[in-house]
């Protein structure tokens, strides 16, 4: 210890840039090596590596989840007194502690005096061979490894002419393939290509790394995509032709060195150590396939002069070769993670702590200010008092439950643990996450570790008030890591207060600071979360999952704590600040979330209506949500609207994602009610926006309903649609604002005007009479929406308004600018309703204006209406009823004449004069513009087939040529017929 | 305060009448016959909009012809325009010491804006009970009839709702519901108008700006901790979210707050002023 360390210790809350005086200490590069992610790399340095290794325990045997050994009992397995070969495969998945349970045992022998030969994780092949087994042998007898210069020579002549050494390979492999039977006949440019690619392979065959996973001449890929390659017949089947390409390639380069399989030089080697077993570590196997096998067998075979001791760690993939009965009887497997997780026998939630604590001692163990009294039967650790002169002890600013962990404390240790996904929870992912928010802060990016970026990610389920999150952030982080929950509060050691230079005035009223400590308030005013028999804060968890009081035991055998559905609340509330982070990394509380936000925005619009009160709507998809956040890749569909979390409080996400929660699990105590009360504004702000965002891209978007030199509206496409069905309900009436409002008071039910159906049978297609009759069937919704758009009240348009805007534009010429290209841009799902959208009314509308255009140039009925206004116009009813009795009196009269007008006898007045108006209006119209001219069409073939008409028409009178009214006719008539 | 007067919670069932007859006479309709001629409404939707018009301030009449008051801005939307009015007119009316009688379309507003209530029921006898009771205890309001004082009950809360909703004050989101949702376009304008009358520079202090509403719009006051009422709030902050206000801190007023809503980029912490950007 330094005599300026003595003197010059400056404590973390000096000022606001100090720090731990330990860390002004310590250097990048052992800060590295203390958190390297390689266990090989800290096992360089013995002191550190027996600092910081921690006892582990494994599952014994080639499946997890069987007998646990401790690696000291796994230790006792290499003695010396063996005959034969000896393994020991350890494996497991990444990071989850086989290369520190082989730096334990390497260790561990290597102290006992064993050879040691140590395969890098870097190591292929060729640097086995040629480098690593020769200066084994050359450390232990000092003298060349006899063969050392065959490897020596293959990977220099690869180095220097590999053309030449892939010449000779092809060549001759393809020699053997021919004298192994194949008809390989490959041409001489085929060939070139054969050695190009070959001398490639050889190139990457002396690059280290290249070949890390297994070394190959040729894959089945690259045999089915290079044509050079497919020398063989087709009916050799793929597996055989590759296998026979990487042997016989393999053969001639090996034949033409005299190099050895792996097998075989560490049988040669081995048989030079007499008085001791040799030890050879493969940290991470990943032996050339070819090899692998040869080596296997070596490993496995029963001959009492073999004497190696193999300690293999690697992935199940790759020492999948090893897996053969006989290995598997004679070699001791063993796994260091839980089946289907990164979980470790020697790491949780329990001893997190400690597990990490000798990491971050070690940075003060220079000076003796921290060391332990260990525990090794239960790997715990018992920090001792820092002694006099140490730099702790001039310090004194720590207290002793964090001393050693600063500038962490042991709640932030676990909850880093517990706060990675399950799925990480490796001791390499623990540790690499630690040293992460410590390399940020020693660097000065951050003024706190809870403030470091990589932890918002991690779940953590402490959160705090609103307001501290808003004007206190570092606060808030403050106290989801270091903080201890009590109650309603979260409190925090003022230490790190101090520690990390935090202003402790102008906080919100949620954050209050006294002398030893911080409380900064959770939502507050929630119910208190003690145990409502004795009061006590000691929840536990039974085996069966129920929350039970460890105090009084209240809630054993269920029904005492909370529910499942409420823990599942608690779980989700707790990650949604690492949601807001990632919401894809949380992907269940994305989901809960869109759910519940997708549920209210559906019940603000009641049900997706585009317009409250009417039958509009948007069938949005039930996968669908309908909003997309902005920091995705993701763009927005026409159907969504872009949302920011952002945008909400954190409260607020908690109580949205509780309702999502409810709603899936138990949707009648999801309180719709209450969270509308919570955030109604807001929610009501993102439903106006998302039914702005299916009127601007289905209803009003450019390329909808008309082409595009058009300037209306899908007002105007209801104002126009209700025109036409009025008109084809009555077409005896002008259209007009009026005759609209007329027709929107009224309860008569629309149809198609039965005379106008029977006129349109001569005029119209089946086809168009159909989609006239289809347009009808829709008339109720297209009159309820031209209510929301145009009504004063709900029987009553705003005639003004409608007025003005059909002189702007006018119905036939909205309905003249429909294109069919554009109504198919529109989405069948904007509907009435299932069945009925709206591009289909759109279409029929289309349809309709062809078949109108159809009746106004084929269809008009002058001769019907001329004799309506000639014939019928001015005709009294009464007088021709009159004249009627006085005829019947007559014997000899026609009986046909007296029928017949006995029937028209039967009209009344009203109705002769709505005729003859009709028929006036027909007249009038038929000289107009378009849409005039189409109502006067209509008008006539309705004359033409009403009944009154006819029946006038059906008198067999004469006489009528001339303009006079029926009267007169009729006087003439019966004075001709009566002798 | 009249007692003969009409009330415009039981005169006005359909307050969308009162826009038409408002335009009809504007455009130079000026007796009723004229109006009904022009509008097609029917007598007795035509009666509401003429007594909405009158008790609001926005029509006279010198027998026999109706004539319009002027409308007191012009954003470019003319519907915008008259329901601003429609505001601005009861606005002017709703002096503490002297309550107008319709005070109480802006005084059930008030309550729902310091309340914080941000979604209701029609029929909820429970709330406008208490509005009732807010108003005469803690407001001094307290509407007469020539058959005594008019309560709150359920068709004029019904009544009040349709007014609310056709003003741009409330959301319908189906049958009885309602949420509390100030249309964003209005308050926008709003600020637009606050700024050009009490403000400089573009902006307006947030302080400034309450006080403008409640003299020329809408009843609200800062909460006790000088914060903005959560529904307002809350459309401030969509207003800044889509960047066309900003909450800004300028000079030595004391900071007011937003309730309910989270920090954003475009709103000061000790924020005391909101400035039109676009």
């Amino acid at each position: 210890m330094s005599d300026s360390l003595q003197t010059n210790v400056v404590r973390p809350d000096a000022d606001e840039s100090s720090r731990c005086p330990h860390f002004n200490a310590v250097d990048e590069e052992t800060l590295r090596r203390l958190f390297s992610k390689v266990a090989a790399v800290r096992s360089e340095d013995y002191e550190l590596f027996q600092f910081t290794h921690r006892p582990m325990d494994v599952f014994r045997g080639t499946s997890a989840g069987g007998e646990v050994w401790s690696e000291d009992r796994i230790y006792q397995e290499f003695s010396d007194d063996r005959i034969g070969n000896f393994a020991v495969v350890i494996e497991g998945e990444v990071g989850t502690g086989k290369s520190e349970l082989c730096a334990y045992l390497s260790h561990q022998l290597r102290r006992d005096g064993r050879p040691m030969l140590h395969i890098d994780k870097d190591d292929d092949l060729m640097s086995i061979l040629s480098e690593r087994i020769p200066k084994f042998y050359e450390d232990h007898f000092d003298e060349e490894m006899p063969g050392a210069s065959d490897f020596q020579n293959l990977r220099d002549d690869i180095v220097d002419i590999p053309q030449a050494v892939a010449n000779n390979a092809t060549s001759g492999a393809i020699i053997n393939l021919r004298h192994r039977g194949y008809d390989v006949t490959p041409g001489r440019g085929q060939e070139d290509d054969i050695r190009d690619y070959v001398a490639e392979k050889l190139e990457q065959l002396v690059e280290r790394g290249e070949y890390a996973q297994k070394i190959q001449f040729v894959s089945e890929n690259e045999y089915k995509q290079r044509e050079e390659l497919q020398v063989f017949d087709d009916d050799v089947p793929l597996t055989e032709a590759v296998d026979a390409w990487n042997e016989e390639l393999w053969r001639e380069i090996k034949n033409r060195y005299n190099t050895a399989s792996l097998g075989d030089v560490l049988e040669q080697v081995g048989q030079e150590f007499e008085d001791t077993r040799p030890v050879i570590v493969f940290e991470d196997f990943s032996i050339a396939a070819m090899e692998a096998e040869k080596l296997r067998n070596y490993m496995e075979r029963d001959k009492s002069a073999d004497n190696w001791d193999f300690i293999v760690a690697g992935t199940r993939d790759s020492t999948e070769v090893l897996h053969t009965q006989t290995a598997e009887d004679r070699f001791e497997f063993f796994q260091t993670n839980e089946q289907e997780s990164n979980s470790v026998l020697f790491l949780d939630r329990d001893s997190a702590v400690d597990f990490v604590r000798p990491y971050l001692g070690y940075i003060k163990t220079h000076d003796d200010s921290v060391r332990y009294d260990r525990d090794t039967d239960d790997g715990t650790f018992e920090l001792r008092p820092a002694p006099e002169g140490s730099i702790c002890a001039q310090c004194e600013f720590c207290d002793e439950s964090f001393r050693d962990l600063f500038p962490f404390n042991q709640p932030f240790l676990r909850r880093i643990y517990t706060g990675l996904d399950e799925s990480q929870q490796s001791p390499r992912e623990f540790i690499m996450e630690v040293f992460e928010v410590l390399q940020t802060f020693h660097d000065g990016f951050i003024d706190a570790p809870s403030s470091a970026a990589n932890l918002r990610t991690l779940e953590d389920p402490i959160y705090v008030a609103d307001a501290v999150y808003e004007d206190a952030e570092a606060f808030a982080d403050l106290a989801k890591w270091y903080g201890d929950e009590r109650g309603d509060v979260v409190v925090v050691d003022r230490k790190f207060v101090d520690a990390f230079g935090f202003p402790t005035e102008g906080l919100p009223d949620e954050v209050e600071i006294d002398g030893g400590e911080v409380r900064i308030a959770t939502t507050g005013g929630g119910p208190s979360d003690r145990c409502p028999e004795c009061n006590a804060d000691a929840w536990a968890t039974d085996d069966e999952g129920n929350r039970v009081c460890s105090n009084c035991g209240y809630g054993t055998g269920g029904g005492g704590g909370k529910t499942p559905l409420e823990r599942k609340i608690e779980e989700q509330k707790g990650r949604v600040d690492s949601w807001v982070e990632n919401p894809g990394k949380f992907q269940k509380t994305d989901q809960y979330v869109r759910t519940a936000l997708r549920d209210l925005l559906e019940k603000l619009t009641d049900g997706f209506r585009l317009i409250e009160g009417t039958p509009l709507r948007y069938n949005l998809s039930s996968q669908k949500s309908p909003y997309v956040y902005p920091d995705t890749n993701e763009a927005p569909d026409d159907d969504q609207i872009v949302l920011d979390r952002n945008d909400f409080r954190r409260s607020e996400l908690r109580t949205i994602v509780e309702y999502g929660v409810r709603l899936d699990k138990s949707a009648r105590t999801a309180d719709t009610e209450a969270l509308i009360e919570a955030c109604g504004t807001q929610l009501t702000g993102y439903a106006n926006e998302w039914r702005d965002r299916i009127f601007e891209t289905q209803l009003e978007h450019n390329d909808v309903f008309y082409i595009q030199s058009a300037d209306y509206d899908f007002t105007d496409f209801i104002v126009s649609t209700y025109a036409t069905i009025t008109l084809l309900d009555n077409p005896w009436t002008e259209i007009t604002a009026e005759r609209l409002n007329e027709r929107f008071q009224s309860d008569d039910e629309f149809a198609l005007n039965q005379e106008l159906l029977d006129g349109f049978q001569d005029t119209l297609s089946h086809d168009q009479i159909q989609h006239i009759k289809t347009c009808m069937d829709k008339a109720d919704y297209v009159e309820n929406v031209l209510g929301a758009l145009l009504g004063v009240s709900a029987s009553t348009l705003d005639v003004p308004a409608v007025r003005t805007r059909m002189e702007r534009n006018p119905p036939y010429s909205v309905l003249d600018k429909l294109g069919r290209g554009y109504i198919q841009n529109i989405e069948s799902r904007v509907r009435f309703e299932s069945g009925h959208n709206i591009k289909d009314l759109a279409d029929t509308m289309y349809d309709i204006r062809g078949a109108l255009e159809d009746v106004r140039d084929h269809g008009y009925r002058r001769e019907t209406v001329e004799y309506v206004i000639g014939d019928l116009a001015g005709t009294a009813l009464e007088q021709v009823s009159d004249r009627y009795e006085k005829l019947k009196t007559y014997d000899n009269v026609d009986p046909d004449l007296t029928e017949r007008l006995g029937r028209v006898c039967q009209y009344s007045q009203k109705e002769l004069d709505d005729v003859v108006v009709a028929a006036q209006l027909a007249e009038e119209l038929d000289n107009g513009d378009q849409f005039e001219q189409i109502i006067a069409t209509l008008a006539s073939i309705r004359l033409d087939n009403d009944s009154l008409v006819t029946d006038f028409k059906s008198v067999p009178l004469t006489g009528t040529s001339g303009p006079v009214d029926l009267g007169q006719e009729f006087t003439e008539v019966s004075q001709h017929y009566v002798n | 305060m009249s007692e003969t007067s009409a009330y415009i919670l039981n005169a006005v069932q359909t307050p969308a009448a009162m826009e038409a007859v408002y335009r009809s006479i504007d455009r130079g309709h000026s007796t009723d016959e004229a109006i009904a001629d022009d509008t097609a409404l029917g007598d007795e939707l035509r009666q509401q909009g003429l007594t909405g018009l009158q008790v609001v301030g926005l029509i006279g009449r010198q027998e026999p012809d109706y004539y319009t008051v002027d409308l007191p801005w012009r954003t470019g939307d003319d519907s915008l325009d008259f329901r601003m009015a429609v505001l601005h007119e009861l606005a002017v009316d709703a002096d503490e010491s002297d309550w107008g009688k319709q005070s109480v379309v802006l005084l059930n507003y008030q309550y729902l804006l310091q309340k914080e209530r941000q979604s209701f029921k029609s029929d909820d006898a429970t709330l406008y009970n208490k509005m009732n009771s807010w108003q005469r205890q803690d407001r001094g309001y307290a509407p007469r009839s020539q058959q005594g004082e008019i309560d709150l009950n359920q068709p004029k809360f019904v009544n009040w709702t349709r007014l609310a909703e056709h003003i741009g004050l409330i959301y319908k989101a189906s049958g009885r519901q309602h949420t509390t949702y100030p249309d964003p376009e209005l308050i926008y304008q709003s600020l637009r108008m606050a700024v050009n009358d009490v403000g400089n520079d573009g902006r307006v202090t947030i302080d400034d700006y309450v006080e403008w509403l409640r003299e020329n719009l809408l009843l609200v006051t800062l909460t006790g901790d000088r914060n903005v009422p959560e529904p307002l709030a809350r459309i401030l902050f969509n207003l800044v979210r889509d960047g066309r206000i900003r909450i800004v801190e300028r000079g030595d007023v004391g900071a007011v707050g937003l309730n309910g809503v989270p920090r954003r980029e475009g709103i000061d912490k000790e924020a005391n002023s909101i400035e039109v950007v676009a």
